[in-house]
């Protein structure tokens, strides 16, 4: 209600700047408006990240986290309460295997206009990590037929109100335990009309 | 200096405008996501040798089986012999650290170049009459669970111009998959009993 109140007295300034103009010359005018920016936490953002349970549900607590599994300290997904952002951790892979942590966490379009979303993934700790041993799907996909969230020629588009689960798939062949994999995953949502300039 | 100001207020006044509210054009949101490999004993299917002179681990990596000279006496024990069927009980313990019931089974090569070399295959406990291949039989395994692991390497079937003293590596799959096996699978618990809940098709 305060937003779009905000917004209505920013419109009515458009129009009065626009009459000032035509009719008389001014050196400046400096004239302040309220805006309001709400920064939620992520389970609550326009593009909101929340962790699930195993069959893909929200959960109740999200800074308590998903599932634990006994090889890891940490669960799954959870919302930071010191940031509020989403914290991923797939930290007990096995060597030489491909590893698949369905119900990773959900994503859903709180906004109000259909967006275009994919991942990027990378690495920014030392050395170049693996990033191409993970990959990131659709709970609906397959991963032997349909492009990873991850791959940049594959944006799933997601209409407001919709939401999807995201499933992790780990191919470690070849990478050494202690090597760094990724530590950094990027969500990207654009508006479908606004083509992927953005 | 001003007008700059201006011009920018301006501008988030149009796109406030134009998008309505609660729509966005774009949003970029940066995760923290910590993937990581962890030692075999210790990863979210853990394995782990129990039979120390055939199964070691390479420094926690990976874990391995031997069936060679170390296995038997110095002088004449290098390995299985030809038509023969050898049983190892209990040579690895591989745990279910994840957060759901799995089904574990394990796949082999059946063949060495153009070579045959016989039945080879994982079981549970001692139940060396189902072997864990996926389609006779799987362990299922729940969070916490714990299974031995024995091999049993059957030469009846090896070609007999097979050289006796080849030496050959070869791989094994392991799968642990919460996929429920297809009717009629035998379905074993850790100790190698089967379930009695129908899943089995006995």
């Amino acid at each position: 209600m305060k937003r779009r109140t905000a917004i209505l007295s920013l419109g009515g300034f458009v129009a009065s700047a626009g009459a000032a103009m035509g009719t008389g010359a001014f050196t400046s005018v400096e004239a302040d408006r309220q805006v309001d920016i709400d920064v939620r936490d992520d389970t609550e953002a326009y593009l909101a990240l929340q962790p699930v349970d195993a069959n893909g549900d929200p959960i109740d607590d999200p800074e308590n986290g998903s599932r634990t599994p006994l090889a890891q300290d940490d669960p799954f997904a959870l919302v930071n309460e010191d940031t509020g952002r989403l914290d991923l951790n797939v930290t007990a892979l096995n060597v030489d295997a491909v590893t698949t942590i369905p119900n990773l966490f959900q994503v859903s379009n709180l906004g109000r206009n259909e967006v275009d979303i994919h991942f990027e993934k990378s690495f920014e700790g030392d050395g170049d990590g693996n990033p191409d041993a993970v990959s990131f799907y659709r709970g609906q996909d397959d991963p032997e037929t349909d492009a990873p969230l991850d791959d940049e020629n594959n944006g799933i588009t997601l209409e407001d109100g919709n939401s999807f689960v995201v499933d992790l798939v780990a191919t470690t062949d070849g990478v050494t335990p202690g090597e760094g994999i990724i530590d950094t995953l990027t969500i990207v949502g654009v508006d479908v009309n606004r083509g992927d300039n953005a | 200096m001003k007008r700059r100001t201006l011009l920018a207020t301006l501008g988030v006044t149009a796109a406030g405008t134009a998008m309505g509210t609660g729509a966005f054009t774009s949003v970029e949101a940066t995760r923290t996501v910590n993937v990581n490999i962890a030692d075999e004993d210790e990863a979210l299917l853990a394995m782990e040798p129990i039979d120390q002179t055939i199964t070691d681990d390479e420094e926690r990596g990976e874990i391995r089986l031997s069936f060679d000279e170390d296995v038997g006496d110095d002088s004449n024990g290098r390995g299985p012999g030809s038509k023969s069927t050898y049983l190892f009980d209990r040579l690895f313990r591989v745990t279910n650290q994840g957060t759901q019931d799995v089904f574990f089974e394990s796949d082999f090569e059946k063949t060495y170049g153009d070579q045959d070399i016989g039945e080879i295959g994982f079981y549970v406990a001692e139940t060396d009459d189902s072997l864990l291949d996926g389609e006779s039989a799987v362990v299922k395994l729940e969070p916490g669970q714990a299974a031995e692991i024995g091999t049993l390497i059957d030469t009846q079937g090896v070609d007999p111009e097979f050289d006796n003293n080849e030496e050959f590596d070869f791989d094994a799959t392991i799968t642990a998959s919460d996929e429920e096996p297809d009717d009629g699978v035998t379905v074993l618990d850790n100790e190698g009993e089967e379930e009695d809940d129908g899943v089995s098709g006995q």
